[in-house]
């Protein structure tokens, strides 16, 4: 049986769509890496927020997380996963479709 | 302004360009032969190396700790390949024209224009296109301009220019590298 809600505004990847989730994976789509201290830089999220939505993202495989040394302190780079790069395309292509729709002011 | 995700990547790619290291970089250069012409002293031609050496600390020291590290997609790492490429062909290019006025196998119809710092302007300018970073225009025609006047005044006008320029490019540089570590303090937090 098809669960797929016939109104469009149901249907949204609540996971994608949450604004600071939104602009975490936007910055990653466009790179192949960063590391925690850019996307703090960038985001202009604090360091317990921006963990708290990147190990969301992790666990359901949105994003990697490498661990790593540099120069003997800790370094984590984040990666896009494919899974999670289809998730932001399906957002992308979903929420165009439901603006394209709305009358011209 | 619309945010897409092009302006998104690129406003990325020109967090690196704010710290002034490219100005400093530059400033040196110039300093360094404006000082190396008007003393005649060749021991000023090794400060040059200051450039590279000042540009490779800041930025693993300064830079990196504040805005942290990046791996840009294939667009952009293909765009940097194609200006390394431009760059070798514009010097190998150079190189044989110079060469081949000099033994009057060809004839340069406007002498009055160094080849030099044409060879210079266009590098900058394919750099400028390529890396998306209009300050780079200006410093290909500031450039040009030094290179003009070194040919057609000769010294002590040339050397003079380029010092006032290495002045000027390096007070710009640090200014905005002073920007840069107030707008960007290292992240206090431990991973």
């Amino acid at each position: 049986m098809n669960k797929t809600n016939p109104n469009p505004f149901f249907n949204i990847n609540k996971l994608v769509h949450e604004p600071a989730r939104l602009m975490i994976l936007s910055y990653l789509y466009v790179v192949e890496s960063v590391d925690y201290v850019f996307l703090v830089q960038h985001t202009g999220l604090t360091w317990g927020n921006l963990s708290a939505h990147i190990n969301k993202l992790e666990l359901e495989g949105y994003i990697a997380v490498k661990k790593e040394f540099v120069n003997k302190k800790p370094n984590s780079l984040v990666t896009i996963t494919k899974l999670g790069r289809d998730e932001f395309d399906k957002y992308r292509y979903h929420m165009k479709g439901i603006y394209n729709d709305f009358p011209d002011e | 302004m619309a945010i897409t995700l092009k302006s998104i990547e690129r406003n990325m790619w020109r967090a690196y360009f704010d710290d002034g290291s490219w100005e400093i970089f530059f400033g040196i250069i110039w300093l360094t032969s404006g000082i190396r012409s008007l003393t005649d002293n060749i021991l000023f031609t090794w400060l040059i190396a200051l450039g590279p050496l000042y540009m490779t600390i800041v930025r693993k020291k300064i830079t990196a700790p504040r805005i942290g590290n990046v791996t840009f997609n294939r667009e952009r790492m293909g765009k940097i390949e194609r200006v390394t490429v431009g760059i070798i062909a514009s010097i190998i290019a150079t190189v044989i024209l110079i060469s081949l006025i000099q033994k009057d196998v060809l004839f340069n119809p406007i002498e009055f224009v160094p080849i030099m710092g044409l060879m210079i302007l266009f590098i900058f300018l394919l750099m400028a296109y390529f890396m998306d970073s209009n300050r780079f225009i200006i410093i290909g025609i500031v450039f040009f301009c030094s290179e003009l006047i070194w040919t057609n005044m000769g010294e002590p006008a040339g050397p003079i220019f380029n010092l006032i320029l290495g002045i000027v490019f390096l007070l710009a540089g640090f200014t905005m590298l002073y920007k840069f570590m107030k707008n960007h303090p290292i992240p206090k937090f431990v991973e």
